[in-house]
């Protein structure tokens, strides 16, 4: 009875991980946090071999890069007054040429951005704002951006920038501005009381402004503020967060700072005023890591990475401020996810004050095109009667919802009729006004040492976008030929737009019918190819934009798995609309992911290390059971145990390495990441570091092969 | 300093009788005052200070940065950190001499935690490419354009310390707490936290 118990627990126990795991992995690292928080400890083994040390770097890289926050659009529009909206081709190397943006918007094109003056001792001086175009392309580049033509910051190029440009040169100590009496401004809509200017330099106080009533907590981040006790010269401040000692509260008087104990968070009193008629006090202070500043160029901007100064200041006239000086703040984005927009998304710089938007395509008219394997079809002649030879025969069949083939027809068939070693192509066209029979249009010699010729389909869709459908002509005779029949979908025939086609790789059966690549019913990359750049995408899991014009190939291994090719063809060319400026009313939404700091759990620990509380986290944990007992734990073993046995547990064999989640009934998951030996984990976590698993539906994968090109099945 | 809400006065009319307990209220009070601004009081626990903010974001740290401080740093922090955070560098490489599983195990964890916290702070990008196994830590090769950092685990060391020597800065521990208070020590010395 004992022995029947302990097989069934061994059972569950090698059985339950396997029903929990669940959460896919392709959106690794995301379920390890929540809203772009982290929330996982990587649990080492407390025995590591050399493989694991080295690999280590790739999970802290990995999780350390994917710090970001997605947020979801109010949605773009058309510009009304606060924006200027270009409509830019496909392949547009730089917005910012004149033919679009032109380097630099100021007020007279983008009404927001001011044009105003401050007082230096009684004189009137000029201040301007100007927005920087950056220099940007319009990319296609499917790798990055799938289906979509996104905005793309280049590399080494213009970058996006605010600049507040003093028109005219000026004295601080002529306004009497100093550390009492800062020089305010507003810069990119954030306000700077400006203490002095130095050269390529200026000092501004900093931090968050708090204003205090007595004994109403006030939460600004992580910490709590309360005004507990003072008077017109001293307020009494309690603070309370992360490190702060229990019962800390700090005096200040006027202009006083202090550090908040346990933080390295400064807290400094502006002023305070006893209000004796309401019976209560009042007390302004600034708190930040700083509270004042002394900002020059490459400096982050205040709370965002992404944003940095750049400042022209010249102190050599003698003047703090010389015409023309300006403070710039640069966007310098730091992941390659930051430098591209697609349609429907917006960067916005800090405090949404500018905006560069995608606003979508120019075209909304398509006409979809299906080319695909058809079997049994007659072909019949004018008269309606089937042509002898021609009945039952298999081939293509391309069909549109709208009437762009040939002369104005929704469907064609392309037959073929074996004769010897040689094939013969017979195309016709699907008459509406003949019972939506096929009626023979031509016939071509395909296949043969004497074939010489391929066999056109045109496609016009509303006489503006005209393509080839081409079925190569094969110089071989048919036992011979491997590949055949090759389909191309030509691009646009206009110069500078055909830039790129699409071949689909057909193959025959024994009976003539048509499979696309050498397995039907199965997307292999080498079954459809994008002519140009030689890249094989049967495997392209979204769609692609592949050429200048936007033809789109849709969804391309999806359909190649039921052997089809899909496009849709645009009534024009496409452009994208891209708008500088604050939007007016919106239209569609959507989401995009911001780059911003946020806090860390410490992330590595020893699997000795990890507490119950810890356990209750996402875990990704590095080492199989031999060498890490959280391991061995979730896959139902003792500690330690190698060889076979954690192979077999493992589901792996020599040479490979399993990757599995394991979620909790807490919400949380638990990441296995161990190889069969210690160089197979580091090829593990190689893979996550460079994202071989990006959209991986699996929730476990077995990984094998090299670093470079590692092989991926579901576990 | 007049005090909020203490507006209205009291009439207290002193005569042999009250003297004598208002003294001694008095001195109670005093004593109470000068024990609670000692700490005498309400004594608390030590707490390690395992958090620090970075322009903003709060980092955690695996162990009290007030023990991490007290490490000694040659020649300092800042000549440490200016050797590897300037324009210059191209690039920075992580060797590490291994030893015993247990031993490999306190690399790993250093490795990481020196991995994801420059990459949060400094952006910068240390992969298993940089992370290299030595022999020896003589001959590093180390370069202004391309430093290197040295982690040196119990075993090997010869004390607790972090030190710069020909642009290789090298994180020793006589045992893994020490250990991974030397690494601390130089992530504070790398993001100028001061306490």
């Amino acid at each position: 009875m004992k022995k029947l118990i302990a097989t069934f627990l061994i059972a569950i126990m090698t059985i339950l991980p396997t029903v929990l795991a669940a959460t896919p992995l392709g959106t690794f690292p995301g379920f390890l946090g929540s809203a772009g928080t982290l929330d996982a400890y990587v649990v080492v083994g407390s025995d590591a071999l050399v493989e694991d040390v080295v690999g280590a770097a790739d999970i802290a890289i990995r999780l350390a890069e994917t710090s970001y926050t997605a947020q979801t659009l109010p949605g773009v529009s058309a510009c009304v007054d606060n924006c200027v909206e270009k409509e830019v081709s496909i392949g547009a190397t730089d917005i910012s040429s004149s033919t679009y943006f032109g380097p630099s918007l100021k007020q007279v094109r983008i009404a927001y951005l001011k044009d105003a003056s401050f007082d230096v001792g009684g004189e009137s001086k000029r201040y301007y704002e100007q927005i920087m175009v950056p220099t940007a392309s319009i990319s296609n580049d499917y790798t990055a951006y799938n289906e979509s033509a996104a905005l793309a910051l280049t590399d080494g190029g213009t970058p996006w920038e605010y600049r507040l440009v003093f028109a005219e040169g000026f004295n601080m100590t002529d306004g009497s501005y100093d550390n009492t009496n800062p020089l305010t401004l507003e810069l990119m809509g954030k306000t700077f009381g400006i203490i002095a200017f130095g050269d390529d330099t200026f000092t501004a106080q900093i931090g968050d402004q708090i204003d205090l009533d007595y004994n109403v907590p006030v939460t600004k981040g992580d910490f709590t503020y309360t005004l507990t006790l003072g008077s017109n010269t001293l307020a009494v401040i309690s603070v309370t967060g992360p490190g702060v000692p229990s019962g800390y509260s700090a005096s200040l008087t006027p202009g006083q700072e202090r550090t908040i104990t346990g933080t390295d968070m400064k807290i400094k009193l502006v002023s305070v005023n006893e209000f004796t008629v309401l019976n209560t006090i009042r007390a302004t202070i600034i708190v930040g890591s700083e509270t004042q500043k002394t900002f020059s160029t490459g400096d982050e901007w205040p709370d965002s990475d992404q944003w940095k100064f750049s400042l022209t200041i010249n102190q050599g006239s003698g003047d703090d401020v010389t015409a023309s000086d300006y403070i710039g703040v640069q966007y310098i984005p730091t992941v390659d996810e930051g430098k591209y927009i697609k349609p429907s998304q917006k960067l916005a710089s800090p405090n949404d004050y500018v905006e560069i938007l995608n606003d979508g395509y120019t075209v909304s008219k398509y006409a979809g095109l299906t080319i695909e394997p058809k079997s049994s079809v007659t072909i019949y002649d004018d008269a309606e009667k089937a042509i002898s030879g021609l009945s039952g025969k298999n081939g293509f069949k391309i069909s549109s919802d709208q009437k762009i083939l040939g002369l104005g027809y929704k469907t064609a068939y392309i037959v073929f009729n074996k004769t010897g070693s040689d094939v013969t192509a017979t195309l016709a066209y699907e008459d509406p006004s003949k019972s939506n029979k096929p009626i023979f249009v031509s016939s071509q010699l395909i296949i043969s040492t004497s074939a010489t010729d391929d066999m056109t389909v045109d496609v016009n869709f509303e006489d503006s976008s005209k393509y080839t459908i081409v079925l190569v002509h094969d110089e071989n005779d048919y036992n011979v030929s491997s590949t055949f029949p090759t389909i191309q979908l030509l691009g646009m025939n206009t110069a500078g737009f055909n830039d790129v086609n699409v071949t689909g790789n057909f193959h025959f059966t024994s009976s003539l019918t048509v499979k696309l690549g050498e397995t039907a019913s199965t997307a292999e990359a080498a079954d459809v190819v994008l002519v140009g750049p030689s890249d094989s995408i049967g495997e392209q899991e979204s769609g692609i934009i592949y050429d200048k014009w936007g033809t789109i190939i849709k969804d391309v291994s999806t359909n190649a798995d039921s052997d089809k090719l899909v496009f849709s063809i645009p009534v024009e060319q496409v452009k994208v609309k891209v708008a500088i400026g604050k939007p007016g009313a919106t239209s569609t939404g959507g989401t995009y992911n911001i780059i911003k700091k946020f806090n860390y759990r410490p992330l590595a620990k020893l699997a000795s290390e990890i507490t119950s509380t810890e356990r209750a986290s996402n875990l990704v944990i590095v080492g199989g059971p031999c060498v890490n007992s959280l391991a061995a734990e979730v896959l139902g073993l003792t500690y330690k145990t190698c060889g076979t046995a954690a192979l077999t547990a493992m589901g792996i064999t020599a040479g490979q390495a399993l990757i599995k989640n394991y979620d909790q009934t807490s919400g949380k998951v638990y990441l296995l990441v161990a190889g069969a030996e210690a160089a197979d984990t580091r090829l593990a976590t190689s893979a996550l570091q460079l994202d071989k698993l990006a959209a991986n539906t699996n929730s476990a994968v077995i990984i094998s092969g090299s670093i470079v090109s590692p092989v991926i099945t579901p576990a | 300093m007049s005090i909020f809400n203490s507006k209205k006065g009291v009439a207290v009319k002193l005569n042999k009788r009250n003297v004598v307990p208002i003294v001694i209220l008095l001195v109670i009070l005093v004593a109470f005052f000068v024990a609670y601004r000692s700490g005498f009081l309400f004594y608390k626990p030590y707490q390690p200070l395992l958090y620090a903010n970075i322009s903003g974001q709060i980092l955690k740290f695996r162990d009290d940065l007030r023990e991490a401080d007290k490490i000694l740093v040659i020649p300092n922090e800042s000549t440490i950190r200016k050797e590897l955070f300037n324009e210059n560098v191209n690039n920075i490489t992580i060797v590490f001499k291994p030893n015993t599983t247990k031993e490999n195990a306190y690399y790993e964890v250093e490795v990481i935690e020196i991995v994801r916290i420059l990459a949060q702070t400094y952006k910068i990008k240390i992969t298993s490419q940089n992370v290299i196994p030595v022999d020896t830590y003589e001959n590093l090769n180390a370069t202004a354009q391309n430093p290197v950092i040295a982690l040196i685990s119990p075993a090997y060391a010869n004390g607790t310390d972090v030190r710069l020597e020909d642009h290789a800065v090298f994180i020793e521990g006589k045992d893994f707490k020490s250990f991974d208070l030397a690494t601390i020590k130089f992530l504070m010395s790398a993001l100028e936290i001061s306490l």
